[in-house]
């Protein structure tokens, strides 16, 4: 399973923007601390971050896959550990190798193999016996079990056979939300949905039979959807945004509720600034000033996120004072991070495209004609590349102008002038559907309709008959 | 057949027994009396009314006539109907002054007839050509069956242009509106004449004659627009049609004109024929459409199979896209396209040229439906497509820059500006550095957007919307409308009467839980 996870990782995380090659660079220009970036995460996301950085960066390919090996050793995942430990081998030089500590991996193999034993002798049991609750607990520990191990397609299944057994929503509830875990650890996004609407519903048959048991029950209930509902819409937004719905991911990021309440999920799943981050790069791409300034800036929520990582305010402040050039400098800066985030890569260069075109058509609009080089210096571009931008802009209708290639500047069109026109045009287009609508209930109020091949012409008015039609020509 | 022997009537021929005595009369008396073919001799006295439906019982003598003179011995029968002879028709109608329809009728009992025809197309005894009697204004309807009935016979007495062209330029129209299928025929008839004798340009001012005026308004469709414009194309000279053409059908009335589907299928092809060949694409495109868009049952003819092709390349020339048929359109017909390879050879236009990288057998087709001059143009038309994208992004380029997109040679690009500029497809200007600059639209819309200019689009949309409101209160008066429209509100009612009751009843329901 992991290995499948390694192969989608490699396919996925080939970044292609335009300003980078397929490898991504760290240097002075691309800062990027792999310590306290990682120091954030723990469990098997940071070994996925780690492998992901490892394949994307081969400058700290080495790091990376150290603190992973060590971090395994502590994990019983075996198969993740000899295929890490290999790959360094392969990259490290000879003083470098860490041998493959085969005594661990045995003994750990062998203390899986009795648990897996134990675990699966329990369900027989249980399923003998036919009782619900006890099966139920069994899938789930044997889910549990696999996930530690590693071979999460089988945790997987457990946990949807232990739908079957459960019986109160609480229990769905629990279920949906390690699921949800999983799936986003598999960046499986398009059954994200599934489950956060079944959590949800679930959630939402809670209320009713608190309404029925005893009113007191019911102000628990909601702080249990409170606290439930951060992680759903935590997920509905990584599902948004791994299919590349931009917007509503924005909205959904927004949304969220506080750090705390996403409780255990911080750190093993996703941290805060990796919220800041998708949250501001999603808006940016999809939202209007007034819309960033309302959600955003103002959001108190939200400000949390982004004490958690300060590039993301600058970024913010950056683009509502218009000064696109930092916006796309900074964008440019943090590159390496956007990157090698799991989430985030595959579409770090399609919101910066749309970033881009935003800023361009928000730079133009005040101006009735502006000159390309001055353009150019505001975004940091140079002539050929600003040409090659508006060009697609203008023929896609998002920048209204046109450009004077003589002097080298962009003029704007006159909307009312067009506005006359297209009006004009419109109605004589009517006018001539319209005539031929006339035209074509005219026919068939005249019952002039061309009837069925036998009369290989059309059919007189006066009668029906087929040798008559002949007659007529 | 009919061999009733009538006592023997008064020397006088007049059979035909008008309600009116004969002495009324008219300005140019007939001859009757100077023909022997009195012999049909009926009902002597005129004061047997002779009601136009009664002489259908009347049969021509068993011999055909050829000639009036020979005509029958037979007496007319006893139910005091006579046998017809055309001095007899020719004296009622000069000689009586009939209500047109009248008229009509009686004459149409002629027509009905095994030899009426013949009658008709014949000359009067003593060789006089009945049309040189006969007044075209006044004796319309006389003179229209005479002559439809000349022309549609091959051996009848020949004609001389100034008979046709006197009749088709001043007939009563109110008259001859009451039989149309005699209109038809006349046209039919002239057409195929002028073809049979090689000279098919004879037949288009007369047709033009008869198209212009006999129809109430320009806008009805009559039998004698495809014949036409049909007639015109034969005879090589499309322009003629124009004038025609240039008013848009919307008006269908059955009773001035016999009309069939194909006559309006016919007339919009053929008359997009007329247009392509004067190389007006906007209209020829409505033309073709209103051909394909005409509604059938289930299988299309193949004419408009053969429209349908056309009008793909001809809005490719005409836009530089194509664009989708109107909702009505008929599945059939679309399929139908999708089986020819016109589909797909237009697909990647203006990218790719039409049929190029297309097998033979593709090729092969296009030519056999005579569409080459067709894709050729439209070929032809590429680099204007992208000339024209280039205005919606620049406003001002060089020379060399735009041969560059343009993929073309400056000299080329050059020349086609000057020819878009003069046709007005674009408005661009190039100086002498050879940088062309492409106006504003404001030009373009300051001459649309004046007073006089905004004025006349409102007017002609008020008249479309007066015509519309007037359908709509006709077809609010028809018969079957109404009877849907009741019963649908029946059935509405039922309904709301049952949520009514549920409403109530669970109302109930509620109060005696608690």
């Amino acid at each position: 399973m992991n290995v499948d996870l390694i192969s989608d990782n490699n396919e996925g995380k080939q970044p292609e923007t335009h300003k980078k090659s397929t490898v991504v660079v760290v240097d002075e220009d691309h800062p990027f601390d792999l310590e306290s970036y990682i120091s954030s995460y723990s469990g098997s996301t940071a070994i996925a971050r780690l492998q992901h950085i490892a394949t994307t960066c081969p400058a700290i390919a080495k790091p990376a896959l150290r603190i992973g090996i060590q971090q395994l050793l502590e994990s019983r995942d075996t198969h993740q550990y000899t295929h890490l430990t290999t790959l360094y081998n392969s990259l490290a030089t000879s003083s470098e190798i860490i041998p493959i500590n085969s005594k661990w991996v045995q003994e750990t193999a062998q203390r899986n193999a009795k648990e897996k034993n134990k675990l699966e002798t329990e369900l027989k049991t249980y399923s003998s016996n036919m009782i619900k609750e006890s099966i139920r607990m069994a899938h789930r520990d044997l889910g549990d079990y696999y996930r530690l191990v590693g071979e999460n397609a089988t945790a997987l299944k457990h946990y949807t056979k232990c739908r079957e057994y459960c019986t109160t929503s609480q229990h769905i509830l629990e279920m949906c939300i390690i699921v949800l875990e999983l799936l986003i650890e598999q960046k499986n996004y398009s059954h994200i949905s599934t489950y956060v609407f079944k959590a949800d519903s679930a959630l939402d048959t809670q209320p009713s039979s608190a309404t029925s048991t005893a009113p007191g029950t019911a102000p628990k209930k909601s702080a249990e959807r409170d606290r439930v509902q951060t992680k759903l819409d935590l997920a509905t937004a990584l599902s948004s945004l791994g299919t590349g719905q931009y917007e509503k991911a924005a909205s959904s990021f927004l949304r969220l509720g506080s750090l705390k309440s996403l409780e255990d999920w911080n750190g093993k799943l996703i941290s805060g600034s990796d919220i800041a981050i998708y949250a501001t790069l999603c808006s940016l791409a999809t939202l209007s000033r007034s819309a960033i300034k309302a959600q955003v800036l103002e959001n108190d929520n939200f400000g949390v996120y982004i004490e958690q990582e300060p590039y993301v305010r600058e970024l913010l402040d950056a683009y509502m004072a218009s000064k696109f050039h930092t916006v796309l400098a900074i964008l440019q800066r943090y590159s390496t991070r956007h990157a090698l985030d799991i989430h985030l890569a595959p579409h770090i260069s399609a919101l910066t495209v749309l970033i881009r075109n935003r800023a361009l058509v928000l730079y133009f609009q005040p101006f009735q004609s502006i000159r390309l080089e001055k353009m150019g210096q505001a975004f940091g571009l140079s002539i050929p590349e600003l040409e090659g931008y508006l060009v697609p802009l203008i023929q896609s209708g998002d920048i209204k102008g046109r450009i004077d290639s003589k002097n080298k500047a962009t003029k704007s069109q006159d909307q009312r002038a067009q506005l006359y026109q297209k009006a004009v045009q419109t109605g004589n287009e009517i006018q001539s559907t319209n005539r031929k609508l006339l035209l074509r209930m005219a026919l068939i109020h005249a019952d002039l309709v061309v009837k069925a091949p036998k009369e290989k012409k059309g059919n007189n008015l006066a009668s029906e008959h087929p040798s008559v039609a002949a007659l007529y020509d | 057949m009919e061999a009733n022997t009538q006592p023997p009537a008064a020397g006088s021929s007049l059979d035909v027994s008008p309600p009116t005595p004969p002495e009324s009369s008219a300005p140019q008396s007939p001859v009757p009396s100077t023909s022997t073919t009195a012999p049909a001799a009926a009902a002597a006295a005129p004061t047997t009314p002779l009601s136009p439906q009664a002489t259908q019982t009347q049969q021509t003598p068993a011999t055909p006539i050829t000639t009036p003179t020979t005509v029958p011995s037979n007496p007319p029968n006893g139910s005091s109907k006579d046998t017809i002879s055309l001095n007899n028709i020719i004296t009622y109608l000069t000689t009586e002054n009939a209500e047109p329809t009248n008229i009509v009728g009686y004459l149409r009992s002629v027509a009905s007839k095994d030899v009426g025809e013949t009658i008709l197309a014949s000359l009067l005894a003593g060789g006089q050509d009945p049309l040189d009697i006969l007044n075209p204004v006044q004796n319309t309807l006389g003179y229209l069956f005479i002559l439809s009935a000349r022309v549609s016979f091959n051996d009848a007495p020949p004609l001389q242009t100034a008979q046709i062209e006197q009749f088709c330029i001043n007939f009563d129209e109110v008259q001859a509106r009451l039989a149309p299928e005699r209109i038809t025929m006349l046209a039919k008839g002239l057409s195929r004449l002028a073809e049979a004798s090689n000279a098919p340009q004879l037949a288009v001012l007369p047709l033009r004659y008869l198209t212009t005026r006999y129809p109430p308004t320009p806008s009805h469709l009559t039998t004698l627009h495809p014949i036409f414009v049909r007639a015109c194309n034969i005879a090589g000279r499309p322009i003629q049609a124009l004038p025609i053409l240039n008013n848009p059908i919307i008006a269908i009335d059955t009773s001035i004109s016999d009309l069939t589907a194909f006559d309006n299928v016919q007339y919009h092809y053929e008359g997009a024929l007329s247009l392509l060949d004067l190389e007006k694409w906007e209209l020829a495109e409505e033309f073709l459409e209103i051909c394909v868009t005409s509604p059938i049952h289930s299988t299309p003819l193949p004419v408009q199979v053969e429209a349908l092709k056309k009008l793909t390349l001809v809005q490719l020339i005409a836009y530089g896209k194509t664009r989708s048929l109107p909702k009505y359109t008929h599945p059939n017909l679309g399929r139908a396209f999708k089986n020819s390879p016109y589909s797909g050879i237009t697909k990647s236009y203006p990218q790719v040229p039409i049929l190029e990288g297309a097998s033979d057998k593709d090729v092969k087709a296009v030519q056999a439906d005579g569409n080459l001059d067709l894709v050729r143009e439209a070929n032809v038309r590429i680099t204007r497509w992208k000339l024209k994208e280039l205005t919606g992004t620049y406003a001002c380029l060089t020379l060399g820059e735009v041969a560059e997109m343009v993929k073309a040679e400056q000299e080329v690009v050059r020349e086609l500006v000057h020819r878009m500029v003069e046709e007005g497809a674009l408005d661009a200007a190039i100086d002498e550095q050879g940088t062309i600059t492409f106006a504003d639209e404001l030009a373009k819309s300051a001459a649309l957007s004046s007073k006089e200019a905004v004025q006349k689009v409102l007017k002609d949309a008020e008249v479309q919307g007066q015509l519309l409101e007037q359908l709509d209160k006709e077809l609010s008066r028809n018969k079957d409308f109404l009877m849907k429209a009741l019963k649908g509100r029946d059935e509405g009612l039922g309904v709301e009467d049952m949520e009514l009751y549920n409403a109530g009843s669970k109302g109930q329901w509620d109060d005696n839980a608690f």
